[in-house]
């Protein structure tokens, strides 16, 4: 299946060399920590192939980063790692200068797809909750001041009047803003989202941008895994680009060029000039987020 | 005869006293713990699990030993054993289970067969026989009850992540296999100590139809709980007295009031759904 995107006009698009970090340590921000400091990676399923190799990047307090690569890419393997749902075989990971044994707890995960019971006997208040059963510690129940964090968590993502449903009553897009309320209960300033486009349709993937966007605003770190070329283009500060290894990582236009995509994407991909846009072809079998 | 006499006169004897007692605890306890059974998916589990007490429960009665402890030793045992089969996928889950449970009941039924009076313990043990409760059993149900309902107090929010997102649990740290255990343990416990009751061969119904038809209701884990229990005693309560008048044996009469009420509660759902 082929996909059409428009990349930014051709007139912005700047010839020179992407910021490669693939072989340099990333340092710390004059100020103070990164948000996240990935470093030199591995990662993958015990016994297969790493499907992450060596990726190193940071991300600053505050930025968005838009994470583009082919299906299989390792995408979904480098947010796992960063929240310890795999373990990676070589390399660091921190968060605000803290190792990750205790920055798993740190950072809001919104997985690809929730594997979850949407009919669990739960409401979207008490699914919000979950995520605070660190803070509120063991042998303890929620208190008052529990609740209002879920229910600001909540209004944030534009779902505070939806709190009391059962969480299976919700469309696939509230069900998402949930979980994304889910990580932002945890008092959490970074946000990792997994493709949080795939499977809902546009209208609710437009409400989710614009939940972001708010919460980007905020200064809320929002590192994000799409297939969407002209969304990371057009709303994200930084673009990563990968193919198990980092192939670019800095501004959209320093990202989107023939070369770095060609490089990421293999052959899969044309670049086309029609008068001001530059169109991007990319062919990637079975992968639904392609086309929008 | 009114209905009050209907309901006092069986109490008028010492066995039906601590019979009702003991259903009430073991009816309320066995639905809340069973909320966790039918929210997890593990009913089979819950089934292999009673069965697999019985050669604890066998070797302690033959040794002249506590049945609670031989039950309870067992019940954990077969757990782990589960567990470490399935460990890194060596077995399907549900093969394991299989085949640890029906070891293990084959191994009890064995031992017990040894016995003179086999076929009389061998019914009791198989489907309960509340009528023969005694007063020390009664504080062990009270005990067990009073544990298992603190536990669940205490870790309330813990067993909950597990049980709706095993992966939250994982990235929030929380230590998933002590917490399954644990539940296992509390579903043990119980399993042991509701064996007077129904019995091991139905006890399963006792962890998931109150636990079921109180799912039909709720829509937060807590409610279905609360109702789960209130279910699972009414229904103790009301099999007892059918069985003390229809003449039928107690488990069966429990299991089936269970059931009846699942089905008009699952037809009143699918009634209104329509309507709606």
């Amino acid at each position: 299946m082929a996909g059409l995107f428009s990349a930014p006009p051709a007139g912005t698009i700047v010839p020179e060399a992407p910021v490669k970090q693939t072989d340099q340590t990333p340092s710390l921000s004059p100020e103070g920590c990164p948000s996240l400091l990935v470093h030199e990676l591995s990662a993958g399923y015990p016994g297969a192939r790493a499907a992450v190799d060596s990726i190193s990047f940071a991300v600053q307090p505050g930025e968005s980063v838009a994470v583009l690569g082919p299906n299989g890419a390792g995408k979904s393997t480098l947010f796992k790692a960063i929240v310890g749902l795999l373990p990676h075989h070589t390399g660091y990971i921190s968060l605000y200068g803290q190792d990750c044994a205790i920055s798993h707890t740190l950072i809001g995960y919104v997985p690809q797809q929730e594997r979850v019971d949407w009919h669990f006997p739960a409401t979207v208040r008490d699914v919000v909750m979950m995520s605070r059963v660190r803070q509120i510690g063991w042998f303890r129940w929620p208190r008052h001041a529990d609740w209002e964090a879920v229910d600001e968590a909540l209004a944030r993502v534009g779902m505070a009047d939806l709190r009391g449903r059962q969480i299976g009553e919700l469309s696939g897009g509230q069900r998402r803003r949930v979980f994304i309320a889910r990580a932002l209960a945890q008092q959490t300033n970074v946000l990792l989202l997994d493709e949080p486009f795939s499977g809902v349709d546009a209208a609710a993937g437009e409400e989710i941008m614009a939940v972001l966007d708010a919460l980007h605003a905020d200064g809320i770190t929002i590192i994000l895994a799409t297939h969407d070329f002209h969304l990371a283009a057009t709303r994200f500060d930084k673009v990563l680009l990968m193919n198990r290894r980092l192939i670019a990582f800095g501004l959209p236009r320093q990202v989107f060029t023939a070369e770095v995509l060609g490089q990421a994407y293999q052959g899969q991909i044309g670049l086309m000039m029609e008068g001001q846009q530059t169109v991007v072809i990319v062919d990637e079998h079975g992968c639904p987020d392609t086309d929008n | 005869m009114d209905l009050f006499h209907l309901l006092s006169d069986p109490l008028g004897y010492a066995f039906m006293q601590r019979g009702m007692a003991a259903v009430l605890l073991i009816g309320a306890l066995s639905g809340v713990i069973g909320c966790y059974v039918v929210v997890r998916g593990m009913a089979f589990f819950g089934d292999a699990l009673a069965h697999s007490i019985l050669p604890g429960v066998a070797i302690a009665y033959t040794v002249g030993g506590n049945l609670f402890v031989g039950g309870l030793v067992a019940g954990v045992a077969a757990a782990l054993g589960i567990g470490w089969l399935t460990r890194e996928e060596r077995l399907k889950e549900d093969t394991a289970i299989g085949i640890v449970f029906t070891g293990m009941f084959a191994l009890g039924i064995a031992i017990i067969s040894t016995t003179r009076s086999y076929s009389v313990d061998l019914s009791h043990i198989l489907f309960g026989n509340v009528l023969g409760v005694g007063d020390a059993d009664l504080l062990i149900m009270a005990v067990c009850g009073a544990v298992v309902g603190l536990a669940i107090f205490l870790f309330y929010k813990e067993l909950l992540v597990i049980s709706f997102d095993p992966n939250l649990a994982r990235t929030q740290h929380l230590p998933g296999e002590r917490l399954r255990l644990l539940l296992l343990v509390l579903l043990s416990i119980t399993i042991v100590s509701s064996l007077q009751t129904v019995g091991v061969a139905l006890m399963v119904a006792m962890l998931i139809t109150p636990a079921a038809t109180a799912h039909l209701l709720t829509r937060r884990f807590h409610h279905m709980m609360l109702l789960a229990g209130v279910l699972g005693a009414f229904s103790g309560v009301t099999g007892l007295y059918l069985s003390f008048y229809a003449n039928v044996a107690s488990g069966p009469a429990i299991v089936l009031t269970t059931t009846a009420l699942f089905l008009a509660v699952f037809a009143f759902r699918r009634l209104t759904m329509k309507t709606r």
